[in-house]
């Protein structure tokens, strides 16, 4: 069998633990399960570079901690206090209520190796203070304390100053001698009787097909960023300027979901309301979530609509803005202008979109620099922004305890699973604990001709498009992603209706069956966006389909159906599934464990 | 096309470019290019550039620079006319010479 799989690929690589995306959660797991064993093997692939990819580079606000250490222990997944948050009450039935008492029993968990590698968590006189916070259920401020020095909102306190978080860990990574391949990008996983065996990979510089063997497999591959068009991306492309980092593309869901493993709420994709103009970078957009929003005749839409609008979402989702859930009920309001107007807000808000700019990455600085600071006194326009899938809920399903898939030895950590943040860290170090036991009493799994038939047939369909001859029409990557991604736009969309979903999924169906056979690429970058695409096209056809399915409005504007505009108790605790049989996707509604 | 360059992502000045290649390996998006024979970056997929400005904050002979696009600098509230001369002033300044590629 070696020498038939030595002939389909130009090298295997063998590995006790292959972590799939070098980002926050990959980094964290790989040197959490180094620090376990010393005689572990572990190997992170990364598309990109990995110490300048993912979601995590420069990003502020890293760690959401109960600031009280002494509620870590207690189950608050299901206190009244949390449900009474209106984020909070409308997650229900969304989230694991036991997946996420285990992340907050253990949130503490990544911060002694985070302090280990250098980044800076506690104050001089060694407590876990923060500099800037949530309040609760309101506008960013600083977090109070109570006459006894105790923070007054007890969960979900920011530890700030996260921009050089993903280069130490980076660092770290590479000084303890773990295996990294860059520009690798995920091809398949390849499984043996229900059970993750290892994957396969393409370089996008050289073109090179890896096998990588592996005990077992974790998918650390983020959100799936690339599902609509950015509303003001620049002129020509409109593909590569997003909320999220651009190099998401949703490879680790359709990796997962070919072998078997279920994927959840595909409906619910994140929206965003960010500032126009300031949005450039994530210390602009958070502008409105630190500014109130006003609407052009001076309003305050907080003051309003009382309870209703949190500038900035507390509780269970963070980066979604619920501006717009009222709005759908008051469509006065949503033909206005939204504004987030500076000159209306406190030192401390303005304080604290100083302090984001100046800790996040180039970017903002750059066109903070150009713009000669924040000096610009004219309003923010405020815009929602559909970011994709992953930040708030939706992704692969994690099965049991370990945050394994429904595919044995598959597990998945972070925004691939629509839970990142600190509870990616949480799990990355709860899963690596786990493997590390794991993989003492496994062997490598011998290769069959199962295998062998699935890795050729994965080279196959890689490299289909590679020099590809077409008798008349070419069709160019990018171009067809930008199709889609319009198609997304116009037909799914904040406002979901029937018809419209149902003209996506023929369009969304055409694009597969009459364009895909004619992608070409000439080189193995080109074959990256190739591949791609095609991952994109398959994720805009769960998306819609799971939105047809769901005939109610939940979270809005997450999934909101104008035909169905209310939140219908029938599907309180039932979550949508899809999974693929004999190559069909099947989607199942499922009660949420 | 119209005739008109679109000002859009990184450039280089090859009169600083020591060719380090830092900018080659680290792009997130994979635009950059190695030219084998020059042993320099060159700009491959410049439309897809996603204005992260990794490049330009590492690039050690300071021989880069990410032209942002003219939507955003008018979402910024940034006037282009502004920019030009900045620019201008700035390259004054250090004693540059004119006629290199500026947005």
């Amino acid at each position: 069998m070696v020498t038939k799989s030595d002939d389909l690929v130009d090298s295997i690589i063998e590995t006790d633990f292959l972590i799939i995306g070098g980002g926050l959660v990959g980094s964290m797991a790989a040197l959490r399960a180094v620090k376990n064993s010393k005689n572990i093997d572990v190997t992170i692939i990364d598309k990109a570079r990995m110490e300048y990819s993912g979601d995590g580079v420069g990003i502020d606000n890293f760690l959401q901690l109960p600031l009280h250490k002494e509620d870590i222990g207690k189950d608050v997944s299901g206190t009244d206090a949390r449900k009474a948050t209106f984020g909070a009450a409308r997650m229900k039935g969304l989230k694991s209520a036991k997946l996420d008492a285990i992340a907050l029993k253990n949130a503490y968990i990544s911060l002694p190796m985070l302090e280990e590698i250098g980044v800076h968590v506690r104050e001089d006189d060694g407590s876990i203070k923060v500099i800037q916070g949530y309040r609760k259920g309101t506008v960013w401020g600083r977090v109070e304390y109570d006459k006894n020095g105790k923070p007054t909102e007890p969960l979900f306190g920011t530890l700030s100053r996260g921009s050089d978080l993903k280069m130490k860990l980076g660092t770290a990574v590479r000084k303890k001698g773990i295996r990294v391949l860059d520009r690798t990008m995920l091809t398949s996983i390849v499984t043996k009787d229900g059970k993750a065996i290892g994957a396969t990979a393409l370089n996008v510089r050289t073109g090179e097909f890896l096998f990588l063997r592996a005990k077992v497999v974790l998918l650390a591959t983020g959100t799936m960023a690339r599902l609509y068009p950015y509303p003001w991306a620049p002129f020509p492309n409109r593909l590569f300027y997003t909320l999220m980092s651009p190099v998401l593309d949703g490879g680790g869901h359709i990796g997962a979901l070919n072998v078997g493993a279920k994927l959840y709420c595909m409906e619910m994709c994140t929206v965003y309301i960010v500032s126009k103009g300031m949005n450039h970078s994530s210390a602009g957009g958070a502008c409105n979530w630190f500014f109130k929003m006003y609407n052009s005749k001076g309003e305050c839409l907080e003051d309003k609509y009382p309870g209703k609008i949190v500038t900035k979402a507390g509780g269970m989702i963070p980066g979604v803005n619920f501006l717009f859930a009222p709005n759908m009920q008051n469509p006065g309001v949503e033909r206005d202008v939204i504004m987030s107007a500076k000159d209306k807000a406190t030192p401390d808000e303005v304080a604290a979109v100083y302090f984001v700019a100046a800790t996040e990455p180039p970017k903002a600085l750059k066109f903070h620099k150009l713009a000669g600071g924040l000096t610009n006194e004219r309003p923010a326009e405020c815009i929602p922004v559909l970011a994709g899938i992953g930040m708030a809920t939706g992704g692969v399903l994690r099965e049991n305890e370990y945050s394994e898939t429904g595919v044995k030895n598959l597990f998945a950590a972070g925004n691939v699973t629509g839970s990142g943040s600190t509870r990616g860290f949480t799990w990355a170090c709860l899963i690596a604990d786990h493997v590390s036991q794991l993989i003492r009493d496994q062997k490598q799994e011998t290769i069959g001709s199962d295998q062998t038939k699935q890795i050729e047939e994965t080279r196959k369909w890689v490299f289909a498009p590679l020099g590809r001859k077409t008798e008349y029409y070419k069709v160019n990557p990018l171009e067809l992603e930008d199709y889609v991604r319009q198609v997304n736009y116009d037909y799914i969309g904040i406002r979901k209706t029937k018809p419209k979903l149902e003209r996506a999924i023929d369009l969304i169906r055409l694009v597969k069956e009459g364009a895909v056979p004619l992608l070409v690429a000439n080189n193995a970058h080109e074959l990256m966006r190739a591949i791609e695409v095609q991952n994109i096209i398959e994720i805009s056809e769960l998306h819609a389909q799971s939105s047809l399915l769901r005939d109610e409005s939940r979270l809005i504007p997450i999934h909101y159906r104008e035909d169905y505009p209310e939140l219908d108790p029938k599907w309180d605790g039932k979550i949508i599934t899809a999974r693929k049989v004999a190559g069909e996707i099947k989607y199942d509604i499922e009660n949420l464990y | 096309m119209y005739s008109v360059e679109i000002n859009y992502g990184p450039k280089i000045d090859y009169r600083y470019c020591n060719g380090c290649g830092a900018c080659y390996e680290n792009c997130p998006m994979d635009i950059f290019g190695w030219d084998e024979e020059k042993q320099m970056p060159f700009i491959a997929y410049p439309g897809e550039c996603s204005f992260c400005c990794f490049c330009e904050s590492m690039c050690p002979e300071v021989a880069i620079d990410v032209c942002i696009p003219l939507h955003h600098l008018l979402d910024f509230g940034i006037s282009p006319v502004t920019l030009s001369k900045k620019v201008g002033f700035y390259e004054e300044d250090i004693g540059g010479e004119a006629g290199t590629e500026s947005c």
